[in-house]
This record gives C-alpha cells, sequence and structure tokens, in this order.
C-alpha cells in the first residue's frame, strides 16, 4: 500500500509532457489577475510608496506573464506578490480587502504552481524571439504542479459541497435567503414555483458540487461534469457578485485534460500554412 | 528526452506531500475543526452574505380570515425603481412592526393586521413562524 503509495507519487513528480497547456494557462491566469487586482492597484489608487511598488509589480509581473514576457521570472514575481498580497497584506495586516476571499486564494493558489513550470516554453513571447533567433527550445517539460492545480480545484468543490451538506440549502431555503436578499424582499422572490425551483438548486448544487470533485479525474465523467460545471458557474456568475470565481473555475478545467490531447487540439486549430487554398495570393500588407 | 535527476524527483516529490498536506489539512481545520487561523483556508461559499435573513408576510383579518397583504405593492415597490436592500428586507423584529403599522395608515382605521415572520440560519434552514399581535391596535 505505502509502496504503490509512494510510486503514484513519483510518477507524477516526474512527470513530463508538453507544454501548450501551460501556455494557455498562463495566459488565462494572467488575465484573471489583471481583471482583479489590475484597476485597484494603479498608482492613483496606492499613494504609499509601498503600495505603488507592490501595484507596479503585481500588474507588470501579471501582464508579462499573460503575454510571455521573460515569463519564469514574471510569474514568479506574480506569484509572490499573490503569497504577499493574501497571507501578509490581507490576513497578517488584517487589511482583507481586495485579498482575502476564497476565489483569490484560488487564484494565487493557480498562479504559484503555474510558476513552478516553464510557462514560456509556448504560446509566449519569449519562444517567438528564441525561435528567431534559431533557438527555440522544445515544448515540453515537466508538469507536476498541474496535479496540485487539479487537487486544488476539486478541493474547492468537496468543501464546498461539504458546507453545503445541510438542512438549509438542501431544502432550498439558504438559496431563498440569498436570492431574495439580492432580487426580493421580506416577501421572498415574487416568481410562481420559486421556492420549489430552490429546493432543485440547492439539492442539484451539492450533488453537482460532489460530482465534480471526484468525477473531474475521470475522463469520462468530465465529458458531462465539464459543460454542466460551466453553465453553474455562468449562472452563479450572473446571479451573484462572485468576482472571478467562475472564470477561475472554468480556466482550471483545462488543468484535467491530457497535456498531449491539448498540443494535439492547438495543432488542430492553428493548422499548417499548407491549408490556404491554393488561389490565395500575398497578404496585402505583407511585404518584406 | 531525458527525464530528470533522482535529486530533482525527490525534491519535487517532497514539494507534492507538503503542498498537498497544506491544501488537504486547510478546510479540514477551518470546516469540521472551526480553527480560526485564516492562512488557512476555508471554501464556505455565502457562508457570510445573507445570513439572518428573514421573511416576514403581513396579514389583514377580513370577515374572520387571514389574508395576505403585499407590502411590495401597497408601498409601490417594483423592479423598475428596485428599493434600497434596506427598504425591502425587515429582518429585525422592529423593523417588521414599524412597516406593518405604516401600513395601517393606508388600510384604514379599523384595520386588524399582524404579520408572520421566520428567518433563516445558515444550517439549520427556516425557523418556526412567529406570529404577530395586531399591528394596528396601537392606533384605534
Amino acid at each position: 500500500m505505502i509502496g504503490r503509495s509512494v510510486a503514484a507519487l513519483r510518477s507524477v513528480a516526474a512527470w513530463e509532457g508538453p507544454t501548450h497547456q501551460i501556455g494557455l494557462l498562463r495566459f488565462a491566469m494572467g488575465a484573471i489577475v489583471l481583471a482583479e487586482y489590475a484597476q485597484r492597484h494603479t498608482a492613483f489608487a496606492n499613494h504609499d510608496p509601498g503600495g505603488m511598488v507592490f501595484g507596479l509589480a503585481l500588474v507588470v509581473s501579471a501582464s508579462l506573464m499573460c503575454a510571455g514576457v521573460f515569463t519564469r521570472v514574471a510569474s514568479g514575481v506574480c506569484a509572490l506578490c499573490l503569497v504577499y498580497g493574501y497571507h501578509w497584506v490581507g490576513v497578517h495586516l488584517g487589511q482583507k480587502e481586495p485579498f482575502v476571499h476564497a476565489h483569490t486564494y484560488i487564484l494565487m493558489a493557480s498562479v504559484v504552481f503555474l510558476a513552478l513550470m516553464p510557462t514560456g516554453r509556448s504560446l509566449s513571447v519569449d519562444r517567438w524571439w528564441a525561435a528567431r533567433g534559431g533557438e527555440a527550445p522544445a515544448q515540453w517539460g515537466p508538469l507536476w504542479p498541474l496535479a496540485l492545480m487539479r487537487l486544488q480545484l476539486a478541493l474547492v468543490y468537496f468543501w464546498g459541497a461539504v458546507d453545503k451538506t445541510n438542512v438549509a440549502f438542501l431544502s432550498g431555503s439558504r438559496l431563498q435567503q440569498m436570492y431574495a436578499y439580492y432580487y426580493g424582499s421580506h416577501e421572498g422572490v415574487r416568481l410562481p414555483g420559486f421556492d420549489e425551483l430552490m429546493v432543485v438548486a440547492g439539492i442539484g448544487t451539492v450533488i453537482l458540487e460532489y460530482g465534480l470533485a471526484f468525477g473531474l479525474w475521470f475522463a469520462p465523467a468530465r465529458r458531462w461534469l465539464v459543460p454542466a460545471g460551466i453553465l453553474f458557474h455562468a449562472a452563479i456568475y450572473l446571479s451573484f457578485p462572485v468576482g472571478t470565481f467562475s472564470v477561475t473555475s472554468c480556466v482550471l478545467y483545462l488543468a484535467f485534460v491530457r497535456p498531449e490531447e491539448v498540443a494535439a487540439g492547438i495543432r488542430r486549430l492553428v493548422g499548417r500554412e499548407g491549408d490556404r487554398p491554393a488561389e490565395a495570393g500575398d497578404s496585402p500588407g505583407g511585404g518584406g | 528526452m531525458t527525464g530528470p535527476g533522482e535529486g530533482v524527483v525527490r525534491l519535487r516529490m517532497a514539494l507534492l506531500c507538503v503542498l498537498g498536506a497544506w491544501m488537504l489539512f486547510g478546510p479540514f481545520y477551518r470546516q469540521i475543526l472551526d480553527g480560526e487561523n485564516q492562512h488557512l483556508r476555508e471554501f464556505r461559499m455565502y457562508g457570510t452574505r445573507a445570513v439572518r435573513t428573514c421573511q416576514v408576510f403581513f396579514e389583514q383579518e377580513r370577515g374572520g380570515e387571514w389574508t395576505p397583504v403585499s407590502r411590495w405593492e401597497l408601498e409601490g415597490f417594483s423592479y423598475h425603481r428596485f428599493p434600497a436592500r434596506g427598504q425591502r428586507m425587515l429582518d429585525k423584529r422592529r423593523d417588521a412592526e414599524r412597516a406593518g403599522e405604516r401600513l395601517c395608515g393606508q388600510l384604514g382605521r379599523d384595520a386588524v393586521l399582524r404579520y408572520r415572520r421566520r428567518c433563516g440560519h445558515v444550517r439549520r434552514g427556516w425557523s418556526e413562524w412567529e406570529i404577530s399581535d395586531d399591528l394596528c391596535g396601537g392606533r384605534r
């Protein structure tokens, strides 16, 4: 039993594969970090010198990470900024906004795991520069932190479901309260059948979250769970102020796909130059 | 393509164990053991929003029967002019009583009005219904 566990751990630690997937994840997470924090960390929003330096480091590193410029350094700096913001500014100094939330924690963890991988080897300006110099590195590298990204998302669903496994949520009353708070009044939400719908939504949410926590690990279940999860997150995003939680969770579904499938999918999507129709001429602006 | 060296694999194994344990232990510590160290993360979505929200329904006695009275309609609330939360929610008993007294003024001097009220709990759901005395009694 212990021997098999160690062998499984070793195989995850030695896991290497195509880096296209982490290129996509890097791009998306960089954009989400900017969406979450950029506006609040511009110079005019932070007048103390420390805040300005922190904001500049966060915004610049996330932008570079997104574009794939000096990617390893940018990813590392961005991860450090997020850890500093969450644990030092948010928890230690008690300035919880905007750092200490479930969705910002998931974002921080994802960027930390990305920073442990060679995120610039695919779909990056770094690669483009290296290719122009004839030295593009192989799009291959260690992927073991992907396992942690998967585990993080599964745990979010699992513990979210555990927290909802109670009379309040399963009877629909918790959702009735939340919808009344945002959309209704002390009379509830004035739609026929609404209370019954909340019972179904309450039970359905808990079943789906347990399903996502365990089912995302299995490819046949993923075929159904990923679309269901995306619809679920879209519904939450449209209904309640959840910030970047929905989009971060949906992007993390990509971490569950086999890297080889992602690389093959990108090759299929991009095609080759030979895909051009024979009658196509040169592009109008394509002079040498 | 050569694989990573033994030392690198061992380092990664150690990192996987430490980070994995951190991720697994955090929610267990916060949600099961009720720990309060916020460096460890809990995943209670909306555990702190819309808590202690109460449902309040007003009822008027007409011919020996209690019939519903909608404050939403009587106060002229609408989704085009969506009222502020403090106006549309009556989460404290005193707020419900005050809103009832205002309704009494609109319903006429002889109206007999009461409320049925229940409040939500994050884990236990709705409480039992609580029924008020005549809210218009003080006006007669």
